[in-house]
């Protein structure tokens, strides 16, 4: 991995660690060692350096460009320096030959414009229709005036194949893009597109369950990828790892919690420590002292016994936790556990912990 | 009262499921002074054997019993009181057993209550909710003073109110509750191989096995004492489980061979049968008259086998050679057998007592008081004919066939995968492997119900 697409080349093929990264700025002393092969030369030419006793690309970049140009033309001193980054580089995108891909080019360079985007959108649609897709994904390139690209690129919780909503997906990013001198060329290809088979519609024409995909989708595409989830039990008898997150279209979770169980609306994550006075090794605390607010308990149950998931770590093998709901004077609930049994000392330090509240 | 009984003990007997043996339960019940240990299996009484020994070594008294699950999800846990429960269990998880099929068990209320009789029954409920409450007025109905519930802690949210409701209920149903532990290792430490032991019988990693391990954790042997302060609010249930204890009389001590009755022998005991059988046997063997020495030798064998009660038995071997000479298939006895005068004159074994001193007593010897076994070899390729007649004659349910699992040590010539290949799908139906596959075994095993 490198700053330059020249030194990055270089690096992956003949650096001797299976990882190689060179900071920024860094590539022309990661390159050095490495072999003349590395520089995207033909064959031909690097066997007549090679001939002439360069064996590295150090030994390469020492010489004087002119009479390196004068004998091997101009190739060797471009690929030093697009792979030192002193020559810009850009990067033209790989397009697989089956992409579903439309293009429009303009005669006059443009700034970016929605009306563009809805066109282009327009024009996808009946390509993917043919194929029975829907669009998962969507990059939107921008080709400038300068020969630099910019891209947009949109995703969508199911397929979609309407025109309308796709384009607004892309229209809501349309800001982030610098047209620079100007746009001379849009394309918009369906990068990711999976089977969408049209269903038959309600006969009496009323709605079935409503289709908040398109709503997830605009809020996905404007948040970002990880900001929007739906929370779903795990089956960890840890409170901390009893709930993930999965993206918010998937099909629901088959788990359980047990029911009967009572758990707290809100998890504190990290728990935090409370003083508390209780009597080993069944009892709850007395009272408990949490952020300042000292609390006389009046009613209470557990101990629910939480055991280490020893799989984990050995710390785990022995923790274990003593979970308790308590209610205070005021009827506020908590649950608050003690670190360890009360018997064992491997089992914890029997500090109490709150680790989260009742509604 | 002081002290405790732990009632509820799964043993590794309870395959993938237990992971204790009987042999560390018993010596961590006998440091914490528990009165006794009530090992209960599920479906299956296979780990009383050991725990009988283990049950005389360490002094802790054996309990046998077994859990039942029943087809509509009710568990139970049943004691025999006698020798005579003893039996009926063992008949109803035989019927359970042919019923479901291989490794299962599959009962039913009326049949736990048609072969209840003598047995201690106790309720483990999960909560106490209606279904429970049915079931233990059914179990009160039919068990009487012999039903009790089962309280035991599980560390879960409501604990101590759900064990006060279940008190209430059985106080409302009159019958007496009673603290067990519902232990599954003799030691914390075990917990660990106790989830992977899960993880196996589900086919799973540790890591998806979720909830399928057990949630409640907390299941290795407690001292008495612990006991005392965990049902501090219930001290007359954890005196109970002594109670218990001492309801259930039976040990396996009380078993001994019951050899049954050899068929065709109308107004005679076997013993005058085998008599009448034995001189006519003679008299073949020695047309010239019998020599005294084999005369002395069987009238000392059928002392002695008159006295132990053996008869029956010789009868049965004579039953099934005489069948094979009546179809000329090939048979031998082999082994201690040719020891033995009485196997020579009833054509069983081979070896003439005249010509050869037989040391009758390597066979049958009062000192050692364990009923003898005769191997009979057949001709491999029409064994199958003495092995159905034996099923026509005796009937299939009195009929079994044994094998036997030889233990190999893990070198790499004899791996066990390559012994199991070896003895896999031809060899598999039942004779025994390891030996020559031509030899049939008739032990003199007795009916124990």
């Amino acid at each position: 991995m490198a700053d330059t697409r020249g030194a990055a080349h270089a690096l992956a093929r003949f650096a001797p660690e299976p990882a190689a990264i060179a900071a920024p700025g860094r590539a022309e002393a990661a390159l050095a060692p490495l072999p003349l092969a590395g520089l995207r030369l033909d064959a031909d030419c690097v066997d007549r350096l090679r001939r002439l006793g360069f064996a590295t690309i150090a030994d390469l970049a020492a010489v004087p460009r002119a009479s390196l140009a004068l004998r091997f033309g101009p190739a060797p001193g471009c690929r030093l320096d697009q792979a030192f980054g002193r020559l810009a580089e850009p990067l033209q995108p790989y397009c697989p030959p089956e992409l579903i891909r439309v293009r429009c080019a303009f005669a006059e360079p443009i700034a970016a414009s929605e009306r563009h985007v809805e066109k282009l959108a327009e024009a996808l649609c009946p390509l993917l229709d043919r194929r029975g897709l829907g669009a998962r994904r969507l990059d939107l390139l921008f080709h400038r005036v300068d020969g630099m690209v910019q891209a947009i690129r949109a995703g969508t919780a199911k397929p979609v194949r309407d025109a309308n909503r796709l384009a607004r997906l892309l229209v809501d990013r349309l800001e982030t893009i610098d047209p620079g001198f100007g746009i001379e060329a849009m394309a918009l290809a369906a990068s990711l597109a999976e089977p969408l088979v049209p269903r038959q519609g309600d006969i009496l024409g009323g709605e079935g369950a409503s289709d908040v995909s398109a709503l997830i989708d605009a809020l996905v595409n404007r948040l970002g990828p990880r900001r929007l989830y739906r929370a779903a039990p795990v089956e960890s008898d840890l409170p901390e790892r009893s709930v993930t997150t999965v993206p918010p279209l998937d099909p629901p979770v088959r788990v359980r919690w047990p029911e009967h169980w009572p758990r707290p609306s809100r998890l504190l994550s990290p728990p935090e420590p409370v003083d508390a006075v209780a009597l080993l090794p069944d009892h709850p605390p007395a009272h408990f002292t949490w952020r300042g607010v000292r609390r006389r308990i009046k009613r209470a149950d557990g101990p629910e016994r939480v055991f280490g998931e020893w799989w984990r770590s050995d710390a785990e093998i022995r923790a274990v936790r003593d979970y308790f709901i308590v209610e205070d004077e005021n009827g506020e609930r908590f649950w608050l556990f003690r670190s360890g049994d009360g018997e064992d000392p491997a089992s914890g330090d029997l500090r109490w912990y709150v680790h989260g509240v009742f509604a | 009262m002081t002290g405790h009984a732990e009632l509820q003990v799964t043993t590794h007997f309870s395959f993938l499921r237990g992971t204790s043996s009987v042999e560390e339960l018993f010596s961590q019940a006998a440091l914490f002074g528990l009165a006794a240990l009530g090992i209960t299996d599920r479906h299956s009484l296979a780990g009383i054997v050991r725990a009988h020994e283990a049950a005389k070594v360490t002094g802790v008294r054996l309990v046998v019993g077994c859990r039942l699950d029943l087809a509509d999800g009710a568990a139970l846990l049943l004691y025999p009181t006698d020798r005579a429960a003893y039996g009926r269990l063992c008949r109803l998880l035989t019927l359970g057993k042919a019923r479901a099929g291989k490794g299962a068990c599959d009962l039913e209320w009326r049949d736990v209550v048609d072969h209840g009789e003598g047995l201690i029954a106790v309720l483990v409920p999960d909560r106490p909710d209606a279904d429970s409450a049915t079931r233990l007025r059914r179990l009160a109905r039919e068990f009487g003073d012999r039903a009790y519930l089962a309280l035991s802690l599980r560390r879960r949210p409501h604990d101590q109110l759900r064990i006060h409701e279940l008190s209430n209920m059985a106080a409302a149903a009159r019958v007496a509750t009673v603290a067990i532990n519902d232990v599954l290792f003799h030691n914390p430490e075990r917990r660990l191989l106790q989830d992977v032991v899960t993880c196996i019988r589900e086919g799973c990693t540790i890591d998806e096995a979720g909830f399928r391990r057990e949630r409640h954790a907390d299941r290795h042997l407690r001292q008495p004492e612990e006991m005392v302060r965990l049902f501090a609010r219930w001290p007359e249930a954890v005196a109970r489980s002594l109670e218990i204890a001492g309801r259930c009389c039976f040990s396996l001590g009380a078993l001994a061979c019951q050899y049954p009755d050899e068929v065709g022998a109308p107004g005679a005991t076997a013993q005058q049968i085998l008599e009448k059988l034995i001189w006519e046997g003679a008299a073949l063997r020695y047309p010239e008259g019998i020599p005294d020495k084999v005369v002395a030798a069987l009238r000392h064998e059928l002392r002695l086998i008159e006295e132990l009660g053996y008869a029956p038995y010789f009868l049965t071997v004579h039953a099934i050679v005489r069948f094979a000479r009546s179809r000329g298939i090939l048979c031998q006895g082999r082994g201690s057998a040719a020891n033995s005068a009485v196997c020579f004159v009833l054509g069983i074994t081979a070896i003439d007592p005249e010509q050869s001193d037989l040391l009758f007593e390597r066979f049958v010897s009062r000192e050692r008081r364990e009923p003898p076994d005769i191997d009979v070899d057949f001709e491999h390729e029409r064994r199958e004919e003495v092995i159905q007649w034996i099923y026509d004659t005796y009937g299939r349910e009195r009929a079994a066939r044994c094998a036997t699992s030889a233990r190999r040590s893990a070198s790499p010539r004899t791996s066990p995968g390559l012994w199991l290949r070896r003895s896999g799908p031809g060899a598999g139906r039942g004779s025994k492997p390891n030996t020559r596959p031509s030899s049939t075994s008739t032990s003199m095993t007795g009916d124990c119900a």
